[in-house]
């Protein structure tokens, strides 16, 4: 048996890809291990979407190392993509062809028999709950619906990875959580799972690891509890200030030195990362800074983005 | 349907002006491509009306006139110009830019209504036909196909043929679901081309097939501009005239009424 | 973990080394997709494939060919001479559709088809191969045998040779189609698709010698005429349904042919290997 016998499904060591000057990814090194759910963090343009095209061997890197179960994608990427399940950003179905029928053709490309896809796309739609529109063209679904058949059609080879792209951007919310509960439940039976995101709450529902791209590179790794743990405190006050503009924000937070253990000065609030909120917030009350609301929570995956970047992630996405 | 009959009554030149401003703003870029659209009859009048024109020679008229074959073809494939270039800009393209382009969601938006979308595609259909049809004149005269003053009336006729196939466009646009569909249109529109006195004479057609040639819009478009650009007049032209203008007529209503539900979904 | 992932993993584990995927196979693969997509379609495509060239033989080939004496096509009547010309040009016009728009759509999210089976086994050749084998096999076999089969019943063959019309336009299919794959892979915009059909499958299909003798045309325009794959096609065709001798020997009309599928085929291998590694 191959390497992939020590359960590292993916390996890669200083990996890059350049288009003509841009460099999108600047040397990476991660490896994803059978049975964990890997996430990609970072905003739009940081590299994970390039990252995730070379794993799944549609992009050839121009620098590094990168394994695949075990296996070379310059030379063997039909093997690899045959053990891939793959959901683009973009869906990619086929809006001529019916809900069943997407799942089927696609089936075919892996080499499976007629009558088995169709047993596996039956009880795929189950899956994703879809059975009820197998006859639909995929126009008519929403888009919710459109990104579980995508789920649906790259399980349809029983893969050893799944490699989801962004699987909710653009979903409302109710979609979203549906999304999740079919990722959370395949990562359940031991799916591995490779995703992007540019959501924390997603990163912190769904990922065991992760890490956080920036520019081309990796700026940090781990669970996400060790990521919060490492790069921002147990807990974080906000401090909003009706009326009061950037510079006037930054005044107000170089003058309340001493309180917490950093302060992070926003375009429309100032962030204090502290251990314990409600002795910073009686600290901040005594001195004499007049918020018009105050806010103790507990530190997200959105503040270890912003203390590692000191930029917001939504700021990128206008 | 009283808030639909107001706005008609209401539409506004300046605000189907601003759709045909979008029009040509989009189109801009691709001028070349507008501009070659008319290169496809261009191509028919050099196929059939020079090629296979030499083949047959001359040809006797029903009325017993002789002319050669390329002048007998030539009119009716400038009428089938002016056809095409307003049937496709208000049926497909209308139908792709609501359906797949989204255009006209912006649009809507804003102070524009339904009525004012579609009178300012009808416009930018006319202008589009105009330019195939300018086009085509120009090749004529310059081989020598046109025999008469009256032709110069030729392209105001192409104007009753386009108002024609702009409203049954418009009205196609609402109707249709998806590409087969256009599949369909054109195979209706080719029957036509092939079969609405063309190529030959109506008149050599067998008797049974006769009416059903005489109901086809493009028959009378090709009777009135094959008329005119020969000088062979006759008052069955003002029957072509009236055909084609009631079918402008209808087809502009029908279009109005259904395209307020198509847009405002 | 629960029972359902030792299953899994089992599944996993016990997946048998696959053998590497071939070429014919994978050209099949993505020819499946092709042939589904003909089953939602083909009725909208039988007019231009099928009614449109039968109407074209009443219209021009009986109605205008009654003004037509038979000495100016060699002998033979008018209907006689369009007839093998009107089969080959049922490939050109099928391609029109087939290899303009679904091409430029495969590689986009809308469309997708080729996007989507790049994330599976397939190479971007096999995606190429499989939607040729559809475009420039299936479709002329299946559609120019049913139109060379009802010109049958208008009497315009002197003999069963006619049959080889078919390969004929199967060959001039050949000719084009990995030419319009290569073209439509590098266009930007999608309003370049008409120019595809104005510039290219319109003059193709009208001043091939199929409706007039290409000798008819102006010097000037007569190395086009030589160029083009439907003269070639045509002129074998005539060959087998009316017995005209070519104007060339037949092994190097079909010389031409095959030359010109093998450098398309080559320029569009390029393309859609450049267009699917991104």
């Amino acid at each position: 048996m191959p390497a992939e016998t020590n359960q590292t499904l993916v390996r890669a060591q200083d990996l890059r890809k350049r288009y003509g000057d841009f460099e999108a990814v600047r040397g990476v090194d991660f490896e994803i291990q059978r049975g964990e759910a890997f996430g990609f963090l970072g905003a739009n343009g940081a590299g994970k979407s390039t990252t995730m095209r070379m794993i799944g061997c549609v992009s050839e890197p121009t620098g590094g190392e990168i394994e695949v179960f075990g296996l070379d994608p310059r030379r063997d990427g039909t093997a690899i993509r045959g053990r891939l399940g793959v959901v683009p950003q973009d869906n990619t179905l086929d809006n001529m062809l019916t809900v069943f029928e997407n799942l089927t053709v696609y089936a075919g490309y892996f080499g499976i028999k007629r009558r088995e896809a169709k047993a596996r796309a039956a009880e795929l739609l189950e899956f994703v709950q879809l059975s009820g529109r197998s006859d639909d063209k995929v126009d008519d679904l929403s888009g919710g619906m459109q990104r579980r058949l995508a789920i649906a059609r790259s399980l349809i080879n029983r893969p050893d990875l799944v490699l989801l792209d962004e699987p909710t951007t653009g979903l409302d919310p109710q979609a979203r959580h549906l999304v999740w509960e079919r990722l959370f439940q395949l990562k359940q039976q031991g799916v591995s799972i490779l995703l992007t995101t540019h959501y924390m709450d997603e990163a912190e529902q769904l990922c065991d690891r992760l890490v956080v791209m920036d520019e081309g590179r990796i700026i940090a790794a781990g669970s996400p509890r060790e990521l919060i743990d490492t790069y921002v405190t147990k807990e974080v006050v906000e401090l909003r200030f009706n009326g009061l503009h950037t510079t006037d924000l930054a005044e107000i937070a170089s003058g309340l030195g001493g309180v917490g253990a950093q302060i992070e000065p926003l375009p429309d609030r100032i962030l204090v990362y502290t251990d314990d909120g409600d002795d910073t917030s009686a600290a901040l009350e005594v001195r004499d800074v007049r918020p018009s609301s105050v806010l103790a929570r507990r530190a997200t995956l959105e503040d270890v983005f912003l203390r590692l970047t000191g930029r917001a992630l939504a700021e990128d996405e206008a | 349907m009283s808030v639909i009959a107001y706005s008609v009554a209401r539409a506004s030149l300046s605000r189907s002006g601003s759709m045909l401003a979008r029009n040509w703003v989009a189109m801009r870029r691709a001028w070349v491509l507008v501009l070659s659209g008319g290169i496809e009859s261009l191509l028919f009048l050099f196929a059939f009306g020079f090629g296979v024109g030499a083949l047959v020679g001359d040809i006797t008229l029903p009325g017993g006139a002789e002319i050669s074959y390329t002048a007998f073809v030539a009119p009716a494939i400038l009428a089938n110009a002016a056809m095409m270039g307003t049937l496709l800009e208000t049926s497909i393209n209308v139908f792709a830019k609501f359906k797949w382009m989204k255009v006209y969601d912006g649009i809507l938006n804003t102070p524009m209504r339904p009525w004012d979308v579609a009178l300012g595609e009808v416009w930018w259909a006319l202008i589009r036909g105009g330019i195939y049809v300018g086009m085509f004149v120009v090749t004529m005269a310059a081989f020598g196909l046109v025999d008469s003053w009256w032709a110069v009336l030729a392209v105001p006729a192409c104007v009753f043929i386009s108002l024609a196939f702009a409203g049954l466009g418009l009205t196609l646009a609402t109707l249709f679901r998806d590409w087969p569909d256009f599949d369909w249109m054109m195979a209706v529109v080719f029957a036509m081309f092939l079969f609405g006195g063309t190529f030959t004479p109506v008149e050599s057609y067998p008797g049974f097939a006769q009416p059903l040639v005489y109901v086809m819009p493009l028959y009378h478009g090709i009777e009135l501009v094959r008329g005119l650009s020969l000088g062979d007049l006759s008052p069955m032209m003002l029957l072509n005239v009236a055909y084609l203008t009631a079918l402008a007529a209808a087809g502009t209503w029908i279009a109005q009424r259904r395209l307020s539900s198509a847009l405002y979904k | 973990m629960s029972a359902t992932a030792a299953d899994r993993a089992a599944v996993a584990s016990a997946r048998p080394a696959e053998a590497p995927l071939g070429y014919a196979a994978g050209a099949w693969r993505a020819f499946n997709l092709q042939l589904t997509l003909y089953r939602h379609v083909w009725h909208g495509t039988v007019f231009t494939s099928v009614v449109l060239p039968i109407l074209y033989m009443i219209s021009i080939g009986i109605g205008v060919g009654s003004y037509i004496d038979s000495s100016s096509t060699g002998g033979i009547t008018y209907a006689e001479f369009i007839a093998p010309g009107l089969v080959c040009s049922v490939a050109v016009m099928m391609l029109g559709n087939d290899m303009t728009y679904p091409v430029f759509g495969g590689y986009r999210d809308w469309g997708g088809g080729y996007l989507a089976q790049r994330s599976t086994p397939l190479r971007p050749v096999d995606i190429l191969n499989g939607h040729l084998l559809y475009a420039m096999v299936f479709r002329p076999m299946t559609n120019c045998t049913v139109v060379a089969i009802v010109l049958a019943l208008f009497g315009v063959y002197s003999s069963a040779w006619a049959a080889l019309a078919v390969p004929a336009a199967v060959l001039v299919s050949a000719a084009l189609a990995p030419w319009l794959f290569f073209w439509c892979s590098s266009l930007k915009n999608d309003a370049m698709l008409n120019a595809v059909f104005r510039f290219a499958i319109m003059p193709i299909t009208l001043f091939s010698g199929v409706f007039f003798p290409a000798e008819q045309m102006p010097g000037f325009l007569q190395p086009l005429v030589w160029a083009s794959p439907l003269w070639h096609g045509t002129e074998l065709a005539r060959a087998a349904t009316i017995g005209i001798a070519p104007a060339l020997p037949p092994a190097l009309h079909v010389a031409y042919l095959v030359a010109l599928c093998v450098v398309g085929w080559l320029l569009a291998r390029r393309a859609v290997a450049r267009r699917l590694n991104f």
